[in-house]
Formats: structure tokens, C-alpha cells, sequence
């Protein structure tokens, strides 16, 4: 284990002779330290956020003190790793991480990146704003308490999803049956979040954690669109990250606004058709391969004729069938 | 049981849907076919979606022409995307065609 380490730590530093030779006493110190090593051991070598320079550049795991000085540069940092190598006093022994590939951690939440996020999804905030409204009023109207229809935002954050759950429990049915249902409506993320978590493999537990909260039918296509564009994966999960909170805050706060105006919106303004058209808007407008015409096409057809499949599986019915027959095409056609 | 432990409940699960495959993506060894999959994913997730309202729609109103003005609308908006490449346009097309079509066949 403390081979690769060293590598890693040599290869971020620049394998300069002294960090060498730091990184030799190192681990050599924490193989010898046995049950009691210091924490200028293994557990010096953290995979939090580091600033490095090397560490952006090379995206690897980093070498920070656990002392009380952050380190300002490459040689600051080996400077901390010394001091602790020899004046630390023993402690109990912390875990050593380190994680192939090594987290990318600087950059994660980039405000210029972020904000490029935000206006990449500008665009959908309109449509789903109104959507929001929308759903804000059904809860308004419904027979249960207006925070608990607000609370289904934050908690499903998925407009079809609380649709149906708000009509449930306006109709009394029972909470398995609820829950079961919201499942159904949201199956779909589980296709987004393992295609996303391809993307994500190197970011750190905390971030997957947010980036998963707020996935959802735009942020995964405004985050697959970047993604695709390469470059910086931190600026990308950025863009991901910006993306998704301005989409949040937008939904959460017209879900608010449609809950204290509901009564006095008229439902003739059929409010809640701005989504199929946005969406067909969406599909209409890029020109697509042969393959992706062929998934909306099929998507299209099974979902009308599996409208009436129970437990609102017709939707992920369609979508598996428009993919499927997508993947068919081995090479994609203009 | 109150509404806000089953709401709380869904959102528990649900998140659990989101978090989960992303987080055990790294025991998944095809992820250039999971890559290419999630590529039509977003076109038949869209696509089944706006089916599904319209169909929605159209089951909402009455008489036989009840589905005429949700499916003139969806082919106004998509003629407006494809001319502008703007989605916001479809809406803006859209929208009023369906009030329109919908006054007048009175469904």
C-alpha cells in the first residue's frame, strides 16, 4: 500500500530528491511505527481538498500536514510533512486514504464554473419555473398541510413524481402505495445516476452525495452536455453543481409562490403543459443521429400505448424501449 | 400516518435511487456502454415524458376532439424549435395554440 502511495505523493511534488527522500522516512516510519505510528505517518496523506498546484495539474492525492499551518506551495507542504515526521507526538493511529484515482477535489464548487452551470440552464428555468408554480398550486389545493406539499420539492425534486404523491395523499391513499409510486415516477434517475456516476468516479464522497440530491431531467442534460465536451472534469462537475442549485432555487421558490397563489391562477392557462412542449422543443431543435431519432420515435409510441401499464411503469417502459432500440444501431448516422 | 413521514419516506427512497448507482459505478466494468446508453437515455426520456402529457391532456378534456388541441400545440411548438433552435420558443408557440384550439373546439 505504501508504494503506490509514495508514487502518487512523488508524482504530485514533482519526485523532487528531498520530497524523496521525506517520502522515504515517511513511510518507512509508519511501516516501523507499527500499532502506535504518528499521524506524520500514512495518515499525513489526505484526499481532501488541496489548492496545490501540482495537485490540479496532476489530479492525485496530495501530501497535507496535519498541523496546524496549511501548506502554501509544494515546498511548504514537504516543510509540514518533516516537522511531523519528527516532532509530532505519538497519537492513536488514523487511517491511511488513499484512492486510485485520487479524488478531484480543487475546483469542485469554481464560481466562474459554476455560474457557467447557471446559465447553461437558464433556458429550462423559464419552463420549469412555471412547472414549479404549477405543482405549487395542486399542493395548495390539496388536502394536506401546505409545508408538507412544499416539502415534497426538497425531498423528491421531481415535478412528476410530487404530482403524484400530493394527489395520493389529497386522495388518502395509503403510504406504501405513495411511496411505491413516487419510485415508479422517478425510476429513470437510476439509468441518469449510473450514467453520471461514470463521470463522478473521481470526485469525493461528500460532492456525489449533493450531485446525486439534485439530479434530476435538466441537470443531467445540461451536466451530460458539458461532460461531453471534455476539458477540466472539476470545472465540469462545477458547471454540473451550478446548474442544478440555480434549478433548485428556482423550482423551490416558484413551488413556494404557486402554494400561496393557488386559487388564483385559473387552471384554463393549462400552466402545466409548458413541460411537453418544452420538451419537444428540446427534441425538435437539435438535429440528432439516426440513433437518437430512433429513441424518441419508439419512446414516443410505447409510451402511448403503455399509458395504461399499472404502477406507472409505462414511462420506464418507454424510456427502456427508445434506448434499446437506439443501442441497436452500432454507428451513429447523421 | 402524517403526510410529511410518508413525504419523508419517498424522498429517503428516492434519493436512494439517485445515490446509489452513482455510487457503485466503480463494480460496473462496461461504462462505455453505460456512457453510450445514457446518450439516448435523455431523447426517449423527453420524448416518453411529453407523450405522456399530452396524453394527459387530451384525457382531460371532453368530446372527441378533446385530443386535437394538446396535439396541435406539440407539432406548433416543435415547427417554432426547429426554425428558432430555441425551446423557449416552442413554449411561446405553443402555449397559445392550445388556448386558442381549445376554446374554440370547447373541450
Amino acid at each position: 500500500m505504501q508504494l503506490p502511495a509514495l508514487w502518487f505523493v512523488l508524482h504530485a511534488f514533482g519526485a523532487s530528491l528531498g520530497i524523496a527522500v521525506m517520502g522515504a522516512v515517511l513511510f518507512g516510519g509508519k511501516a516501523l511505527g507499527g500499532a502506535a505510528p504518528t499521524p506524520g505517518g500514512g495518515a499525513a496523506l489526505a484526499s481532501g481538498p488541496c489548492r496545490c498546484p501540482a495537485a490540479r495539474r496532476t489530479g492525485v492525492a496530495t501530501l497535507h500536514g496535519i498541523s496546524t499551518s496549511p501548506p502554501s506551495g509544494l515546498l511548504a507542504a514537504g516543510r509540514t510533512v518533516a516537522v511531523m515526521v519528527t516532532l509530532t507526538p505519538p497519537r492513536p493511529a488514523a487511517p491511511a486514504v488513499v484512492q486510485s484515482p485520487a479524488p478531484v477535489a480543487a475546483g469542485l464548487l469554481d464560481r466562474r464554473a459554476m455560474a457557467g452551470g447557471a446559465r447553461a440552464i437558464a433556458p429550462w428555468l423559464v419552463g420549469f419555473g412555471l412547472y414549479g408554480l404549477v405543482v405549487g398550486m395542486a399542493a395548495g389545493k390539496a388536502g394536506i398541510p401546505a409545508l408538507a406539499g412544499w416539502l415534497t420539492g426538497p425531498a423528491l425534486f421531481s415535478g412528476g413524481a410530487q404530482v403524484a404523491t400530493i394527489d395520493l395523499l389529497d386522495a388518502g391513499a395509503g403510504p406504501v402505495v405513495v411511496v411505491a409510486t413516487a419510485l415508479a415516477v422517478n425510476c429513470r434517475l437510476v439509468v441518469y445516476s449510473a450514467a453520471m456516476g461514470a463521470r463522478w468516479r473521481d470526485t469525493p464522497r461528500w460532492w456525489r452525495a449533493l450531485a446525486a440530491a439534485v439530479l434530476v431531467d435538466p441537470t443531467f442534460a445540461v451536466g451530460d452536455e458539458r461532460y461531453r465536451q471534455g476539458g477540466d472534469p472539476a470545472a465540469a462537475h462545477a458547471h454540473y453543481l451550478g446548474a442544478a442549485l440555480a434549478l433548485g432555487a428556482t423550482w423551490l421558490t416558484a413551488s413556494a409562490v404557486g402554494i400561496l397563489a393557488a386559487g388564483r391562477i385559473p387552471t384554463g392557462l393549462a400552466l402545466e403543459f409548458v413541460i411537453p412542449l418544452f420538451l419537444a422543443g428540446e427534441i425538435a431543435r437539435k438535429p440528432g443521429t439516426a440513433a437518437s431519432r430512433r429513441a424518441w420515435v419508439v419512446a414516443t409510441v410505447v409510451a402511448v400505448v403503455a399509458a395504461d401499464v399499472p404502477g406507472h411503469l409505462g414511462l420506464l417502459t418507454a424510456i427502456a424501449a427508445g434506448t434499446a432500440a437506439a443501442l441497436v444501431i452500432r454507428e451513429d448516422r447523421p | 400516518m402524517s403526510a410529511f413521514v410518508v413525504i419523508v419516506a419517498a424522498g429517503a427512497v428516492s434519493y436512494a435511487f439517485r445515490l446509489a448507482p452513482a455510487a457503485l459505478v466503480d463494480r460496473v466494468r462496461s461504462i462505455g456502454r453505460l456512457d453510450r446508453a445514457a446518450t439516448y437515455v435523455v431523447p426517449a426520456t423527453f420524448a416518453a415524458v411529453a407523450a405522456g402529457g399530452v396524453l394527459a391532456r387530451a384525457e382531460a378534456g371532453a368530446g372527441a376532439l378533446a385530443a386535437l388541441p394538446p396535439l396541435a400545440a406539440v407539432l406548433v411548438a416543435i415547427a417554432a424549435a426547429r426554425r428558432t433552435g430555441s425551446s423557449l420558443a416552442a413554449v411561446a408557440a405553443g402555449l397559445p395554440t392550445l388556448w386558442a384550439l381549445t376554446a374554440v373546439a370547447g373541450t
